[in-house]
């Protein structure tokens, strides 16, 4: 549809996106710090991010809260992966008003000793809720099983964060603030061309501010399948996640075939995927199970994995006719007929993600992150209506093995993945 | 959200529509804002359209007047179970719901107290063939043994992830103690026991009873021609019969006279309290202006319940909830708090609270702010036809559409006077449920 205008220059990528609804402006602004994925440094960005609507150097927390009631602006500041992402919605007319807002909030954060007291306080609280929080202890578990520490990918557990945020300060927030101002920058705006001009005065702060940020370059090895289960008391789901590194980067020829595949097997949202049909319409053994892969950038290599839950009595056969499945479409691929609905379906969805302004922002802000334009994507669109069943199935049998499978649950289970409700 | 005496509509037109060189037999009734009703001459339906100018894909939403409130002790969660059975096949001929699945669509149905919705989105040139699945499982769709029972199976797992969530689970219990007649009584899943129990027979006499077209509306919402939309809307329901539909008799609630009170024990870390008020409709000033009176208790880092409770360490979060019910439901304010507060104490603060903002109206700023914030927050959920789609099914569950076209300027009308008012009227000791979750015992 070529409905983006992208500006690149050293420290900011811009991307321009054309809205449907032209009165409602989205915009995305996330920066990318330099070695800023570790351990330490999660917990002071989450830390970071949640004293952003705290005040600035210019307004105090009740000017600035009151400023975004009166402009009509929606901020969300999050934080992650060595970024922190700010998102803004506003009306057409008041995005001077935003563009102020942002720049204050990004350069001139005030960092109150109490409020930063205040807020680790609310982090620690955070951990023990998390402690609930089944689905997010088996991404974590998962991902570390994939990633040794140290690496790109590798989450800080919930004990590794307690004992961070115990230690955070004002000090140390501010050495982070500098290393943000320093950051390379991506930025989406889904707006009219007027819009563009709008955000060009910030746009031009941050590339003077910003600095080039090597990003990530994630190798690992495939390692051989294993289990992991945690107790998490009071469920009566658990929580699965499975699957293993891939040696593969997004850029390489057979990375569209297996993510097609990978589509095949399990495509997230719906009831598409052959563990949709099976697992859930035909067995009942749970509500929801998705598969899809995982890029990081274009250099570095990608993951796969299901993602799904059982009651604790089907936990075997959950994962016995999960692993069938996957079994089943390596041993004996996707059929003709799955190849040409599942073109149709990549090409409608291509529609949908700009069904509104904020799927546009969605769709072009993770593309941007990732590495790619609006081009990349076009031709990606093309390439999966060139694939044939031989290079899918190729790629499945190369790429995906049961044997390595990484399993990981959590809830009311043993350490051994028997249920005990 | 609208006032009832601030609306005012236009008057009926009454011209049957035409299209091509076919006179329909789809009459057009009126055109309020960007929407326009149709009714089907024939069995009643009523056709929503709303043109959303340059939308790549178009949105159906067929919303059938059937939630859990319409049902009865012993078949609690039958509006929802009905709703995955119509993901099943039919016996009608032509295109199915998988066909849409397998072109891409995005796609799913939700049930709720008052209604239950199905969608799909997708490209313009697809709507003749979403039009003609919803019509096909309307009143075609197969409740066979063999396919209810993995289905079933299905409902379990999701009411086992709901009950999984403390918060849930202690919601369920608030909302059965808060109402003791009203079938609002039971969540729209369902008692476990009843899921367990239902049989292909009673799914089958709940879809005789409410799965008719005089008991639905469809909308449709996308940049596509309105002759187009009739014609196909022509062909695939005009061959529909309308049916008897079930008359809904609901038991009035009885006044509530005091403060109830209700514990959830669970493993967990979570340490939850809510307070739950009686609330009025989705459809009345008072739902909008107490909406602004929950927004100033808990809404932002500087309301005063976050003050008190958040900013002094007593708290994690605090939240104010009010939902779009067609009959008078609950108002809620959802407080996570710290390992070490005391419940108590809490509970107190917002009580305190409570009474400050009930005796002293709100500043004109302050009102303005809140009235932005809400005008804003309602703009920015009509974004693209499937949100502009799902928003007006809930006006239409609450029982008049029209007022989506004047919900906006029905924030802008709200006084002070009116919060006040609200939060006094339905923000009170008599009317609140309190739930607290506890750990269990070992």
């Amino acid at each position: 549809m070529n409905l983006t205008s992208v500006t690149e220059s050293p420290h900011v990528h811009f991307t321009r996106v054309a809205p449907l609804d032209p009165e409602i402006v989205r915009a995305a602004l996330t920066v990318r710090i330099p070695n800023f994925r570790t351990v330490h440094t999660e917990s002071s960005l989450a830390l970071y991010a949640a004293l952003a609507e705290s005040g600035t150097a210019k307004k105090t927390k009740h000017a600035l809260i009151t400023y975004l009631r009166k402009h009509g602006i929606t901020l969300d500041v999050t934080a992650g992966k060595g970024t922190v992402s700010y998102t803004v919605s506003v009306r057409k007319g008041n995005i001077p008003y935003a563009v102020a807002l942002l720049s204050e909030i990004i350069f001139s954060p005030s960092l109150f000793q109490s409020e930063v007291q205040a807020k680790k306080a609310l982090l620690l609280e955070d951990n023990r809720e998390s402690r609930d929080n089944a689905k997010l202890i088996t991404r974590i578990t998962f991902h570390n099983l994939l990633y040794p520490e140290g690496s790109f990918l590798y989450e800080q557990t919930l004990d590794e964060a307690l004992t961070e945020i115990k230690m955070l300060s004002s000090k140390s927030l501010t050495s982070l603030h500098t290393a943000i101002q320093k950051g390379e920058w991506y930025v989406t705006l889904v707006s009219d061309a007027g819009g563009g001009i709008m955000f060009a005065p910030l746009l031009k702060t941050l590339e003077s501010h910003g600095g080039k940020v090597p990003e990530p370059n994630v190798h690992t090895i495939v390692k051989k399948g294993t289990q992991s289960f945690i107790s998490v008391p009071g469920k009566t789901n658990v929580e699965v996640r499975m699957g293993h590194v891939v040696p593969i980067t997004p850029l390489h020829t057979e990375y569209v075939p297996l993510d097609f595949g990978i589509d095949v097997l399990g495509k997230v949202g719906g009831f598409s995927g052959r563990l949709m049909s099976t697992v859930r319409e035909k067995e009942g053994l749970t509500y929801g199970i998705y598969a899809t892969t995982v890029d990081i950038n274009p250099q570095s290599t990608i993951y796969w994995n299901i993602y799904t839950f059982f009651a604790a009595k089907d936990l075997t056969n959950g994962l016995t006719a999960t692993k069938r499945e996957v079994e089943r479409i390596v041993s004996k691929g996707i059929t003709t007929k799955e190849l040409t609905t599942f073109k149709d379906i990549l090409k409608n969805q291509y529609f949908i993600a700009h069904e509104s302004n904020a799927r546009r922002l969605a769709t072009y802000h993770s593309l941007s992150l990732l590495g790619y334009s609006e081009q990349i994507f076009i031709e990606r669109v093309a390439r999966i209506q060139k694939l044939t069943v031989r290079e899918v199935n190729n790629a499945l049998k190369k790429y995906i093995n049961s044997d390595n499978l990484i399993v990981c649950g959590a809830g009311p289970v043993s350490r051994e993945g028997k249920g005990i409700v | 959200m609208s006032s009832k005496n601030l609306k005012h509509s236009l008057p009926m037109s009454n011209v049957p529509a035409k299209h091509g060189n076919t006179k329909t037999t789809i009459r057009r009734i009126e055109k309020k804002g960007n929407i326009t009703k149709y009714v089907v001459e024939k069995n009643g339906l009523t056709v929503l359209f709303v043109r959303v100018p340059k939308s790549p894909t178009v949105t159906t939403t067929i919303v059938y007047n059937v939630g859990s409130r319409h049902e009865q002790t012993g078949e609690t969660g039958l509006a929802h179970m009905l709703e995955h059975m119509l993901f099943k096949p039919t016996t009608g001929k032509g295109v199915k719901w998988k066909d849409l699945e397998n072109k891409g669509a995005y796609l799913n149905a939700t049930t709720w107290l008052d209604r239950t919705l199905y969608y799909f989105n997708l490209p313009k040139e697809y709507l003749g063939d979403m039009l003609a699945v919803e019509a096909d499982r309307m009143r075609n769709t197969l409740l066979t043994e063999k396919e209810f029972e993995p289905e079933r199976a299905n409902v379990l797992s999701e009411y086992e992830m709901y009950n999984s969530r403390p918060e849930m689970a202690l919601d369920w219990h608030m909302v059965a103690t808060a109402f003791q007649t009203h079938t609002y009584h039971h969540d729209t899943i369902g008692f476990r026991t009843d899921i367990e129990n239902y049989t292909t027979a009673s799914l089958k006499s709940f879809y005789d009873r409410y799965y008719w077209p005089n008991n639905a509306t469809l909308i449709v919402a996308g940049d596509i021609d309105e002759s187009e939309l009739l014609e196909l809307t022509e062909k695939h329901f005009a061959s529909l019969s309308s049916g008897v539909v079930h008359a809904y008799a609901p038991y009035a609630e009885p006044l509530q006279e005091g403060a109830r009170r209700v514990t959830l024990m669970r493993d967990t870390p979570l340490r939850l309290l809510n307070m739950a008020f009686k609330a009025p409709p989705f459809l009345s000033l008072d739902w909008t202006a107490l909406m602004i009176g929950l927004m100033y208790l808990t809404s932002g880092e500087t309301s005063p319940l976050y003050t008190k409770l958040v900013g002094q360490n007593l708290a994690t979060s605090v939240e104010g909830h009010l939902y779009p019910t067609h009959d008078p439901f609950l108002a809620f304010f959802q407080i996570f708090t710290t390992e070490s507060a005391d419940y108590k104490q809490i509970e107190a603060i917002v009580w305190e609270e409570i009474k400050k903002a009930t005796h002293k109206p709100l500043s004109k700023n302050t009102l303005s702010l809140l009235k932005e914030e809400l005008y804003t927050t309602e703009l920015f959920s009509r974004d693209g036809s499937m949100n502009i789609a799902l928003q007006l099914a809930e006006y239409v569950a609450a029982g008049d559409w029209k007022e989506y076209t004047t919900s906006l300027k029905t924030i802008e009308h709200i006084t002070s006077d009116d919060v006040q008012r609200a939060l006094r009227t339905y923000i009170r000791v008599s009317q609140v449920t309190v739930g607290t979750l506890e750990k269990k015992e070992k």
